[in-house]
């Protein structure tokens, strides 16, 4: 099954290996990211960190089988790189019935962007995808680690407006 | 002499360094980088990039790290096409070894080596090691 689909520019990194991958007793996790897939040195770097028990698997987004992964018997974790990856991820067949639930975890400052929590930031467009997704069926949240509070869509709607722009 | 470029999460980078420093003075071709979790990957590659060319003498750069798997050593492994050695789970007494080592002229390789078996050597579960000793009695002197 797929426990949870984040986006984290940081890929994989100390949130995930002290933080989800426990929280959510993942067995695997996937990156779902056509640079890191492209770089063997990146390859080699987030996978040389992990513990006993949890595997990793960096492939391009277009070619991640997200049946095959919610098929699967162990609880997966899978890591997309930005938020426009989301809607990539959707069209290579990833479905609410799939995994409902899209965690927001690192997004991180770029003009244009106004900033939700510390480290999330979305555009107006991004904001837009997000809707989309909602509408879809997913649950959207921002949450950068496993004990903080989730903050939903609305919520990040209103620190959206807030924000100004 | 080996350059050394801390990078961590938060700022423990400038306050493992400023510890260091008080205890032995200033520390030649040092920097300390903070990857803070709100700043672009790329501003903190770039931060660290700048690091290691201020430090880097022509003799390379040990970069020391807080974790491996942490975001500042996933940096750092990105910069092993220069010469750099990168060590993870930096503590005081390496910086502190840090500041005696180098001046032998030892290479990279063998700094590199030698601060990680020194980090790990000083890692001690030190009130079993007192026990032990209460233990023998004071039959054991130093």
């Amino acid at each position: 099954m797929i426990a949870l689909v984040r986006v984290d520019n940081r890929l994989i990194h100390g949130q995930i290996l002290v933080g989800w991958a426990p929280h959510l007793r993942a067995e695997a996790v996937v990156v779902a990211d056509d640079e890191a897939a492209k770089s063997p040195l990146a390859r080699a770097a987030m996978t040389l960190c992990l513990p006993p028990g949890l595997e990793a698997s960096i492939q391009p987004l277009a070619r991640v089988d997200f049946r095959a992964l919610a098929a699967s018997r162990c609880a997966v974790l899978v890591l997309v790189r930005d938020v426009p990856d989301l809607e990539r991820a959707r069209e290579a067949g990833l479905d609410p019935s799939l995994c409902r639930r899209l965690n927001l975890g690192n997004v991180h400052y770029a003009p244009g962007r106004r900033q939700i929590t510390p480290s999330v930031f979305l555009s107006e467009e991004e904001l837009a995808q997000l809707r989309r997704l909602a509408s879809a069926g997913f649950e959207v949240e921002a949450r950068a680690v496993p004990l903080d509070q989730p903050l939903d869509l609305p919520e990040i709607e209103r620190r959206f407006a807030a924000a100004g722009g | 002499m080996v350059g050394v470029v801390i990078a961590t999460h938060g700022r423990l980078a400038e306050e493992l360094l400023a510890c260091a420093e008080v205890i032995t003075g200033k520390l030649p071709r040092a920097r300390a980088v903070s990857v803070s979790s709100n700043v672009p990957m790329d501003e903190a590659r770039d931060a660290l990039a700048l690091a290691i060319r201020e430090v880097e003498d022509g003799d390379g750069v040990l970069v020391l790290t807080d974790m491996l798997g942490g975001t500042p050593a996933n940096l750092a492994l990105g910069f092993l096409e220069d010469r750099v050695d990168v060590v993870t789970g930096v503590n005081l007494p390496m910086l502190l070894k840090l500041s005696t080592c180098r001046a032998a002229h030892a290479s990279l390789s063998d700094i590199a080596r030698l601060i990680t078996g020194y980090g790990q050597k000083n890692i001690t579960l030190a009130s079993e090691l007192l026990r032990a000793r209460a233990r023998g009695g004071g039959a054991e002197s130093p």
